[in-house]
């Protein structure tokens, strides 16, 4: 255990943030500032936005300029645990997720989750067009966001949607590796009993394999 | 068991892929960001700078209104010994201001500099840009250290945050040549910056696609050695992108190998490993 942590730790050597001073003066209300922060952190804010809800879901927008906001909120607590940028991602995936979950509370069971085409699944395993069948997965772990436990939820999204490593998911959400890598097995095996619920899932996630 | 794992990495490896495809950068990115920022701005933006002008402003009046009132009280002096005021007498005539000579510390007063929202006085010595990098003064040294033109200057001299966000505009907007341009003059006027560091991804990016691998390699080689966390990911691709384009192929391969080892779930990690498979 005690390698993992320290080969965690030895991943990312000691380096300065390159947005760590820049973070410390938009906190500080300093405009010109937040003006150069938002130019470099606000195309993440909405890439972050788009993977979580979909490019065409109609509050992107909304959700990275809510991400912004929270992350102002939230810039003065950041005592540098982990890069900037990654702190900025991080929020900007709860706040999508909160999303999501507003949603799925709303129409639990209705026109989202049936409106998933599970043919673009299959048929794009078959071969027929990849793209769509990587789109619709994605659109799986999306609904999975929905319904897991939050924390099982937020590293889900963290590894799987926005592409950090395990140590990277621990340093970002202030929990230890092993727990990161505890929670992600338990969304797995949810993600894999959802997936094997519907025989097409489980049979595209057959020939997938 | 381990066959059910890897099934699922795979389908996660999908989805992956997906995710990509689903967060493109469309063509009115900036715009929403510009909005973004708008409202940041209402909500969080103080005026940290304008409070210590006003003040510097007010002193330097306050001395040039003392200069003129020992200037006034000395011209009194000097002409009392030939007319004594007398009682009842006309008033006396003022004294005329124009030989006085200005204070040196009155200069930095003139409307221009301030004007300008976000600029100090010139001979104010408060960090004047974001990320502790210091504007430069408009003085002949400044305009020394600045080999060319400047683009887009609106006033006297553009900070560092505004040379990157007019870079990133361009970049956004496509011109390559202007956000070239400026980020080169970011570079050269404020290289220990924040916005230094964070433009050297960019300008590498666009310097490979303008054909110049060599001066690419040097920006991502140089962002590799100041910058932490998930852009030396991005680093280390364009790094090995330059290295492909030059012909260095060991080098390539040790850069691609670095980014498979240190950023495995990065969005470059899956080309790295082809290209690395595919290299002699």
């Amino acid at each position: 255990l005690l390698r993992l942590v320290r080969g965690a730790a030895r991943q990312e050597p000691e380096r300065p943030d390159a947005l760590a001073a820049l973070a410390r003066s938009a906190a500080a209300g300093d405009r010109a500032a937040i003006r150069t922060f938002l130019v470099t952190v606000g195309p993440h804010l909405l890439r972050v936005a788009r993977r979580v809800l979909g490019a065409q879901h109609p509050e992107v927008d909304d959700v990275a300029q809510e991400s912004a906001f929270a992350v102002m909120e939230a810039l003065p607590d950041h005592r540098g645990e982990c890069a900037v940028l990654t702190f900025v991602c991080r929020i900007a995936a709860l706040t999508a997720m909160q999303v999501l979950r507003r949603e799925a509370t709303q129409k639990r069971a209705a026109l989202r989750h049936d409106a998933f085409d599970f043919e673009q699944l299959a048929g794009g395993v078959r071969g027929a067009d990849d793209e769509l069948a990587a789109r619709a997965s994605a659109e799986l772990v999306r609904q999975m966001l929905d319904t897991l436990p939050l924390e099982q939820a937020e590293v889900l999204a963290l590894h799987c949607v926005l592409g950090f490593s395990v140590p990277e998911v621990a340093e970002a959400s202030g929990v230890p590796f092993e727990t990161v890598r505890s929670r992600l097995r338990l969304a797995k095996q949810a993600l894999r009993a959802r997936v094997l619920a519907d025989p097409r899932l489980a049979a595209a996630m057959e020939e997938s394999s | 068991m381990t066959a059910d794992n890897d099934a699922m990495d795979k389908f996660l490896q999908r989805a992956t892929r997906g995710f990509e495809a689903d967060s493109p950068v469309l063509a009115g990115d900036d715009k929403r960001i510009e909005r973004i920022e708008r409202a940041v701005q209402r909500r969080y933006g103080k005026d940290v700078r304008r409070p210590a002008l006003r003040r510097q402003v007010a002193l330097l009046a306050a001395c040039g209104l003392l200069m003129a009132g020992a200037a006034f009280a000395a011209l009194k002096w000097a002409d009392s010994p030939q007319e004594p005021p007398g009682r009842g007498g006309p008033a006396p005539v003022p004294p005329k201001v124009a030989p006085v000579a200005p204070s040196p510390a009155a200069v930095p007063m003139d409307p221009p500099a301030l004007a300008e929202p976000v600029a100090p006085a010139p001979s104010v010595a408060a960090p004047a840009t974001s990320g502790g990098a210091p504007r430069p003064a408009p003085s002949s040294k400044a305009s020394a250290e600045t080999p060319g033109p400047l683009l887009h200057a609106p006033g006297p001299l553009l900070t560092a945050a505004e040379l990157f966000a007019a870079a990133s505009r361009a970049r956004v907007a496509g011109d390559a040549t202007k956000a070239v341009a400026l980020s080169e003059q970011l570079l050269k006027q404020f290289p220990s910056s924040a916005e230094a560091t964070a433009t050297r991804l960019s300008l590498g990016m666009l310097l490979l696609q303008q054909g110049q691998p060599a001066r690419a390699l040097a920006q991502f080689e140089a962002y590799e050695r100041t910058a932490a966390g998930q852009g030396r990911a991005e680093a280390l691709w364009g790094k090995a992108q330059a290295l492909q384009r030059l012909g260095r192929a060991e080098e390539e391969r040790a850069a691609l190998r670095e980014l498979i080892e240190k950023y495995p779930q990065a969005a470059y990690t899956g080309a790295a490993k082809k290209r690395l498979a595919a290299l002699p």
